[in-house]
């Protein structure tokens, strides 16, 4: 028996189409192949040809029905998603479902033409009014790059494999709110989804914290505020692999957070 | 479509249609899949809702001969339809139909998890294991069309060779990587691909009638 173990790991390379669709690729050959694949016309024209079988092998199995509370749960879980999730931008294809035009430019075009008479005060408003739309789209393309930014590190951390949610509960502080984390146990890195949380006046902010009561350890995870509905959510940062703590809290504090727990308990659970 | 899956369950009359924020009515049985992943982009549940009506039988079963265990297959489902939701932006209609997308998806996350929850691939009795030729079909709904066509897929698999057609079992239905295959079978890696690449050609050649047929009717439904 001749032992591939000890051979170089030659996945994902040129001709591994059928490998690929047939999912024999490890994960590291099956990203390799990807990288390849995207600038292989062979590979592709051949992943073209090959898919419609891996698609037939795929339907070939016995067709089960799912259970009916899937769905139900399912959507529940994309609406709470998209609580947290900011306002969705419209995907850059041209048809009929792309809402066309943003309202705050039409609003520009009503006020040019109810001041038509005056010309010359329309032209100095026109010049004034573009030079605040610039920038107030420059500054809402930043918000919303910065958004998108922490949209992918959100979903990065929620959907890698292995995690896990955990439920928090209210604390004495905020009997009535609820939340969730997710993660992984040998990570660093989580996401706190808070729900019912009071409203903060400014000045104030909720800090997750993280706790080992055995080691008599506690560190910060991290701030985050809360909308008017009282629902907020955070990436929470570990010094270390969560596993090494037992609960997580998150207490009312000043905004810039502060060296230990000081405000009532909001939300608490065990990891 | 390579399946008539879609096609089936998109005139499926009891399909459920929601009304989003008390807006205009959509019948979103009647939205392809494209205009539906537009939908989701928007943040549309329902259509997320019904690209779920449209696509779960499958996704669902594929994990679950897979995995076998139900829990662990709810939670697979549940992420390739919530994947599609945050990421509809990246599904590109043009690069393949949604279906072999959710399905590519689903075995590779259903193979994932396989391979993480095993330390050591069963081989011994894995043709039982792994074909599906000798489960029924115990889905009532399941179109002659369908049952017809999943049959030809397990002929066409015995109609290969036994040194190719166990490295495609292994591989897609047992989640083993073709550097284990190899170590299993006991030859090279440059044969087990060889053997995976031409059994893939054979079972798409022994499958082209379905390709026609498939698309014969389409062109009349």
């Amino acid at each position: 028996m001749s032992d591939v173990r000890l051979g170089p790991p030659d996945e994902g390379g040129h001709g591994d189409a059928a490998a690929y669709l047939l999912g024999a690729l490890s994960a590291a050959g099956r990203a390799r192949f990807e990288s390849h694949a995207a600038a292989c016309a062979a590979c592709l024209r051949e992943l073209a040809e090959l898919q419609p079988v891996a698609d037939r092998l795929a339907l070939s199995v016995p067709q089960r029905t799912p259970p009916p509370d899937l769905s139900v749960r399912l959507l529940a879980r994309a609406r709470e998603i998209s609580a947290v999730l900011p306002a969705p931008v419209p995907p850059p294809v041209v048809g009929p479902l792309v809402a066309p035009g943003a309202p705050a430019r039409r609003g520009v075009w009503q006020l040019v033409e109810r001041a038509s008479g005056w010309l010359a005060a329309a032209a100095l408003l026109i010049a004034l009014l573009a030079g605040g739309y610039a920038l107030l789209e420059q500054q809402e393309f930043q918000r919303t790059a910065a958004t998108a930014a922490q949209l992918m590190e959100t979903l990065a951390i929620m959907y890698q494999p292995g995690m896990v949610a955990r439920t928090l509960t209210g604390g004495e502080g905020a009997p009535q709110a609820k939340g969730r984390l997710f993660l992984t146990m040998d990570g660093q890195q989580a996401v706190l989804m808070a729900y019912d949380l009071p409203r903060l006046p400014r000045g104030e902010a909720y800090q997750v914290w993280l706790s080992n009561p055995d080691e008599q350890r506690r560190v910060s995870g991290g701030l985050f505020t809360v909308d008017d509905r009282g629902r907020g959510h955070a990436i929470v940062r570990s010094p270390e692999a969560f596993e090494r703590f037992r609960q997580c809290g998150v207490t009312r504090e000043p905004a810039r957070g502060s060296p230990k727990p000081t405000g009532q308990r909001v939300l608490v659970g065990s990891i | 479509m390579l399946s008539d899956e879609g096609v089936a369950a998109r005139r499926r009359p009891e399909e459920r249609v929601s009304w989003p924020d008390g807006q205009r009515p959509v019948d979103y049985a009647q939205l392809d899949d494209e205009a539906l992943v537009r939908l989701l982009a928007l943040r549309d549940v329902g259509a997320l809702e019904a690209l779920y009506h449209r696509y779960s039988r499958p996704v669902f079963s594929l994990a679950l001969k897979i995995l076998g265990d139900r829990e662990v297959v709810e939670e697979v489902v549940q992420e390739v339809f919530l994947r599609l939701w945050t990421r509809a932006y990246g599904y590109d209609p043009q690069r393949g139909k949604l279906l072999s997308w959710l399905l590519t998806i689903t075995h590779h996350r259903a193979i994932d998890e396989l391979r993480r929850r095993r330390s050591q691939p069963e081989v011994d009795g894995l043709r039982e294991q792994l074909s599906p030729a000798d489960e029924p079909e115990t889905n009532p709904s399941a179109s002659f069309a369908q049952v017809e066509e999943r049959d030809a897929v397990r002929h066409a698999l015995a109609q290969l060779p036994e040194a190719q057609r166990r490295p495609i079992e292994m591989a897609y239905y047992g989640g083993m990587t073709q550097v284990e295959i190899a170590v299993a079978l006991g030859e090279p890696l440059g044969t087990i691909k060889t053997r995976m690449r031409l059994a893939m050609q054979k079972l798409r050649t022994l499958l082209a009638p379905f390709d026609r047929r498939t698309s014969e009717g389409s062109r009349e439904g």
